[in-house]
């Protein structure tokens, strides 16, 4: 027997054989036996909060059914502009063995897209020659993609029954606000869908379908104009094909004619517009044309001005100064030029433009010339002052009125900028063979930012610098809001104090 | 216990035999040549109580631990969800009828039939002893072959392995899983087979 650990043996176990063992004090207070059981506790809450978790998320459950179903399974996405809204429960067959039921449950936060009008596609790769698309899905899982029709949520409670799934994705997902308008033939010329639709060499839509009249004389080719350029469709609007090429051989040698390479792959549309468009005639989804296999010689030269948007184009000038400057003693003359547009203040017209550089403003002899664009560039005005009195004249965001001759259609106190981003375009002329041509520039919402008072363009991809001056116009309204000026660096809006 | 009154212990950790004093409240009872303790006859209820307490538990976690979704594989794009449970019926489906079974015998029936035992042996007092010797007798089989904690290794051997090809997370089961491990070892180890040739 070692030694005992605590207290000495009880009298008692002396003349025993076995030894006694040793007596301690207790844990007093706690019970052991009841600590184990708290322990069991947080396990049942743990437990039931697991279980919980588990449970997942009902959102609304229906069906889609799709013609063909391209190897989708249970726990493929359902996404909407690229963002997971759920998910596929179920893929069966129907009864009657002519389509494939599609159980899908969306999220209880995009509930909303469980709505009439919603329409599903199954997003697949499709490779031509052309272009790729859906390429994540060729190794990926397919997934289930979601035009959200009508978003009211108190439909929701009605069961909408089943979906009718589409067999491609819808054209006008693509590009909402696009045209659509069908093409007669006497023959394919070769089209497929997805072919170009050009004006000029631009790619200004694309063929959607080729199909095959009801009484299968004519072929019906569906093409899609993109909404910016749907303007150059009118009634005098004339299509042929541009498929293939053509090889001339004569005595001068072998001429080979052909629109691009992707025109002769995959054929292609080009149209003329012959004459202006008559007011009130707007051609609209849905309208034939005849499709001609070449186009008349006229058709190539027409030289009808089609405007891209529906308002008048700001009456914007060109403003070149002139000043002068010496270094160490000797006079030097420095020239330069930007935009400026005519603005009427009170009775009087003033020249609106962004600030002048540094060194003009603290110049004398500031010579300003402005040119008004038309059929021939004009010098209207020629004004001598000093530099240091327009800077009296310069507003906090960097716009400047000087005083000018000449008709101005918009006013000064016009230029209140805006109230929240928008699509905005800016104009600016240039002077090309003593011609002034228009140019425009497409500023998205995107590109927009409110810092401080003003608004920042945010494009990387415009040198701004060219545009010094031009005039900002709110695409939704067609209305000058102000123009733009270049501080610092960045391009801002400057408005009218 | 002899004619004299006297009781008598063996130590569950050394063996060594040896007679129990009387104990007053505060005190409790060690081995005289290891210095573990020595459960005392009146503080079966607290042993059994214990045990009792872990079982529950470890019965409580068992469910979620197979039937909460184990993992989560995303491979490509493809996601795979899957319990325990969804994982055995998927093995026997595709006809891997000896794995599928082996897995769910010692995965699935051999730790519930573990822990189910611990609690009948533990909270039931009206059982005859007979009865609870058979009890124990099994147990003390099946817990041999009840091997939940080897399927957590093959878990993290698996995301040893496979970490770099697929994309995979756990799931919850995983915590109820580690937790219902823990709880039936602290269960088998705090029965105290002693208790039931207790007669008091």
């Amino acid at each position: 027997m070692t030694s005992p650990p605590k207290s000495e043996p009880q009298p008692s176990a002396a003349d025993s054989k076995f030894p006694s063992a040793v007596v301690q004090d207790k844990a007093t207070g706690l019970l052991l036996a009841s600590k184990m059981w708290w322990v069991t506790g947080a396990c049942l809450l743990l437990a039931a909060w697991l279980a919980y978790q588990s449970v997942p998320e009902t959102g609304p459950v229906f069906t889609i059914a799709f013609p063909e179903g391209h190897g989708l399974k249970p726990e493929d996405s359902v996404r909407y502009r690229g963002i997971e809204v759920g998910h596929v429960v179920d893929v069966r067959l129907s009864a009657d063995l002519n389509r494939v039921d599609v159980d899908v449950m969306l999220n209880p936060s995009e509930a909303n897209l469980y709505s009439p009008g919603s329409r599903f596609w199954i997003v697949r790769p499709r490779l031509s020659l052309t272009e790729v698309q859906g390429l994540e899905t060729a190794v990926g899982a397919k997934y289930i993609a979601v035009s959200p029709g009508l978003m009211n949520s108190e439909s929701i409670d009605q069961p909408l029954g089943t979906f009718e799934g589409l067999a491609v994705a819808p054209a006008d997902e693509l590009d909402r606000g696009g045209l659509q308008v069908v093409l007669r033939s006497d023959n394919r010329h070769g089209l497929v869908s997805g072919a170009a639709v050009s004006w000029r060499g631009v790619d200004v839509g694309r063929v959607l379908s080729v199909n095959l009249s009801p009484d299968g004389r004519h072929v019906h080719t569906t093409i899609l104009i993109e909404r910016s350029y749907r303007r150059l469709l009118n009634e005098s609007s004339k299509f042929w094909v541009t498929s293939g090429f053509a090889v001339d051989v004569g005595l001068t040698g072998v001429k080979l004619d052909a629109e691009s390479l992707a025109s002769i792959l995959n054929g292609g549309v080009s149209f003329a517009t012959l004459s202006e468009s008559k007011p009130g005639a707007t051609i609209r989804s849905g309208h034939v044309f005849q499709l001609s296999e070449r186009a008349a010689p006229g058709w190539l030269q027409s030289k009808t001005a089609v405007p891209l948007v529906d308002f008048a184009l700001p009456e914007t000038v060109l403003v070149s100064a002139q000043y002068q400057f010496s270094t160490l003693g000797i006079g030097r003359t420095q020239t330069f030029s930007q935009q400026g547009i005519l603005a009427k203040d009170g009775s009087n017209t003033v020249l609106v433009t962004a600030a002048l550089s540094d060194d003009a403003m603290l110049s004398k002899n500031l010579e300003v010339t402005i040119m008004s664009p038309g059929e021939a560039a004009v010098a209207v005005a020629t004004d001598v002052l000093e530099g240091s009195v327009l800077a009296d004249h310069v507003s906090e965001s960097g716009l400047v009125s000087l005083p000018a001759q000449g008709a101005a259609s918009i006013s000064l106190n016009e230029l209140t900028g805006l109230e929240s981003a928008e699509d905005c375009l800016l104009f600016r002329s240039a002077v090309i063979d003593g011609e002034a041509i228009p140019l425009m520039q497409t500023i998205d919402l995107e590109q927009m930012a409110f810092q401080g008072d003003r608004w920042i363009f945010q494009d990387d991809t415009v040198d701004f610098s060219e545009w010094q001056g031009a005039a900002v116009v709110q695409m939704s309204t067609g209305k000058t809001i102000g123009i733009l000026a270049i501080v610092n660096g960045r391009a801002q809006i400057a408005v009218a104090k | 216990m002899t004619d004299t009154g006297e009781i008598y212990r063996a130590c569950h950790c050394c063996g060594q035999i040896q007679q129990l004093p009387r104990l007053t409240d505060g005190q409790k009872a060690a081995c005289c040549r290891c210095g573990s303790g020595i459960a005392e006859p009146g503080c079966r209820q607290k042993s059994a109580s214990r045990t009792a307490a872990a079982a529950v538990a470890a019965f409580i976690l068992f469910w979620p631990a197979v039937l909460c979704p184990i993992l989560r594989i995303e491979k490509l794009g493809h996601v795979q969800q899957s319990s325990i449970l969804s994982g055995i019926f998927d093995l026997l489906h595709h006809g891997s009828w000896f794995v599928g079974s082996v897995v769910l015998l010692f995965s699935i029936i051999f730790p519930l039939a573990k822990i189910i035992m611990l609690l009948e042996l533990s909270l039931l007092e009206f059982l005859h002893r007979r009865h609870k010797a058979v009890t124990l007798r099994i147990m003390e089989h099946v817990g041999k072959w009840s091997m939940m904690d080897v399927m957590l290794l093959a878990f993290l051997v698996m995301l040893v392995k496979l970490g770099n090809l697929v994309q995979f997370e756990f799931g919850p089961a995983v915590i109820s899983f580690i937790a219902c491990v823990t709880m039936s070892m602290i269960a088998s180890l705090s029965f105290d087979p002693h208790s039931i040739w207790e007669d008091s």
